[in-house]
């Protein structure tokens, strides 16, 4: 059973919740860049939530599915069709033999999420079926899907679904909330508050690794290099420059610029929705207050 | 076998609200080297189920928790296990033998490197070769080490911009140290010769070729024996 892509959309890679346990090797966690909504679209169709999927960024293509089937989107709205019907989000939609989708350019966030029923069927590396591109392996052929691809999915069942599902996920792109990072006591207090009260722009620099933001320049008076340490997801890291970057899904395991600051786990979701050119600001929080929100989030996905 | 006495007990932060920074020490040194060596085998045996990735560093460890799993009481329980005796022993390490080609066509910045340091590349290649390094930890990209022990007159600022692509077995020196790109990566050191041999393979990972506490000696050899040896295994 395959997707066969009539044209690909900008840069459609399979994905699933990550590759742990190997950072100790150099080998990214990579993963879904907004993790809420690719694990929305697998419980929606009852799914495993680790069930491979495919991210969609900026705009889609079209894919013909050559055996029936269920899929369901989730994430940025897209806007997607078959046979000229329009398909919501968030729900499960039926796919017939030979029925071809087509998605268009986002009108919100980066990224939506396509599920299918059990899952695309790309070969497992090191437990994970996640794309990492920077060392062109793990999803499909290590790489964003092209033209003439066939992406293989997973057999379906008959499925009964569940239709009242609630996902009181915040979407809002305009805060992002960040506790103290590693080196906050490295930078002065008018360093800290420019940093935590201006706007930050997302630049077109930015990829899977990395978000490069416009914004405050966060110069220190007496830059010493620091030692090489491990990076933690979400992590904003200030260059020699004063330019911040926050660490991102497909991250170096280790880094040697100081980190003001660091995206709380729940608000992750929401950098793997900025684009270019959106304006952000970051509001320091807690690390109490970030774990209870993890914690609540936690439940949310146990339904 | 020797034994490390005296352990100070580490410094244990939260890096997010879902990691936790562990501190051994400011400095680099094959002494704190021992201490993250031993402490990441307890850490990933022990916290199996907590734990979802770890990254030891020169003096540091890193690790990032399991959703769900409580940061504070993950905190207590690292407490915990530091207040314990430790018996940290070194272990025997191995050397890895790495043939490098100097030629100028795999070293694009030899000369660089030549001028800023004011040593021909006879005398560059006689420090390089000479020197016994050790790899302190994989980081960066897939199976990259950091190695250390290279000798400072040597030092050589890194490329003011990286390249796109820098490809794999490169050997090359940024600031203070040098480094091997096992995988073609993006990189801004200065590439000083690059070793025919394929450093990293995704199917032995539990046996790498260059592995953390590992030492690492390299030696010349000429284009016409990279050419020979060009993609071998170790």
């Amino acid at each position: 059973m395959n997707i066969t892509v009539v044209k690909p959309g900008f840069h459609d890679l399979v994905q699933d919740l990550g590759r742990f346990g190997y950072s100790h090797m150099g080998i990214s966690p990579t993963g879904a860049a907004d993790k809420a909504s690719m694990k929305i679209a697998n419980i929606i169709l009852g799914n495993n939530l680790n069930d491979a999927v495919l991210e969609i960024t900026l705009f889609g293509g079209t894919y013909t599915f050559d055996r029936s089937t269920t899929i369901c989107l989730a994430g940025s709205k897209f806007p997607a069709s078959i046979k000229g019907n329009d398909i919501p989000f968030k729900k499960p939609i039926k796919i017939l033999e030979g029925d071809t989708l087509t998605i268009g350019g986002s009108t919100s966030g980066a990224r939506c999420y396509l599920a299918i029923i059990n899952g695309f069927n790309v070969a497992e590396l090191l437990g994970s079926s996640s794309t990492h591109l920077m060392s062109a392996t793990g999803g499909f052929r290590g790489r964003n899907l092209q033209k003439n691809d066939r992406l293989p999915y997973n057999k379906p069942e008959e499925r009964l679904f569940a239709i009242d599902h609630k996902f009181p996920i915040d979407l809002d792109r305009t805060v992002i909330r960040a506790t103290p990072g590693l080196q906050f006591d490295i930078f002065d207090t008018v360093q800290q508050e420019l940093f935590f009260s201006k706007e930050f722009t997302v630049s077109h620099q930015s990829n899977r690794m990395g978000i490069r933001i416009n914004g405050p320049k966060i110069l220190r008076k007496n830059p010493e290099e620091m030692v090489t340490e491990g990076l933690p997801l979400g992590a904003v890291q200030v260059t020699g420059d004063g330019e911040s970057i926050i660490t991102f899904i497909d991250h170096q395991t280790t880094g040697g610029y100081p980190k003001i600051a660091n995206v709380i786990a729940v608000d992750m979701h929401k950098v793997g929705q900025l684009r270019q050119g959106d304006c952000f600001t970051f509001e320091l929080i807690t690390m109490d207050k970030a774990e209870n929100l993890h914690l609540e989030m936690e439940k949310i996905f146990k339904q | 076998m020797n034994s490390i006495e005296d352990l100070k007990a580490p410094t244990i932060t939260p890096a997010s609200d879902r990691s936790i920074m562990i501190r051994f020490s400011t400095e680099i040194s094959e002494y704190v080297h021992e201490q993250v060596s031993y402490f990441h085998n307890i850490l990933s045996k022990k916290y199996k189920k907590k734990i979802s990735n770890i990254s030891p560093a020169y003096n540091s460890i890193l690790i990032r928790l399991e959703d769900g799993v409580s940061l504070w009481r993950m905190i207590a329980k690292l407490k915990q296990l530091f207040n314990e005796e430790h018996n940290i022993t070194i272990q025997e390490k191995k050397t890895i033998k790495i043939p490098v080609c100097y030629e100028s066509e795999f070293a694009p910045d030899i000369d660089r490197v030549s001028s800023h340091t004011r040593m021909s590349i006879e005398e560059i290649i006689h420090k390089h070769t000479k020197g016994k390094y050790l790899i302190y930890f994989l980081g960066f990209s897939p199976g990259f080490p950091y190695i250390g022990g290279m000798d400072l007159k040597l030092e050589t600022p890194r490329l003011s911009s990286p390249r796109i692509s820098v490809p794999a077995g490169s050997v090359a020196i940024g600031g203070k140290q040098t480094g091997i790109y096992p995988i073609q990566s993006p990189g801004g050191w200065n590439i000083i010769g690059r070793t025919p041999l394929l450093l990293f393979d995704w199917n032995k990972l539990r046996n790498p070729v260059l592995p953390m506490g590992g030492r690492i000696e390299f030696y010349p050899i000429t284009e016409k024996e990279y050419q020979d040896n060009q993609g071998s295994l170790f």
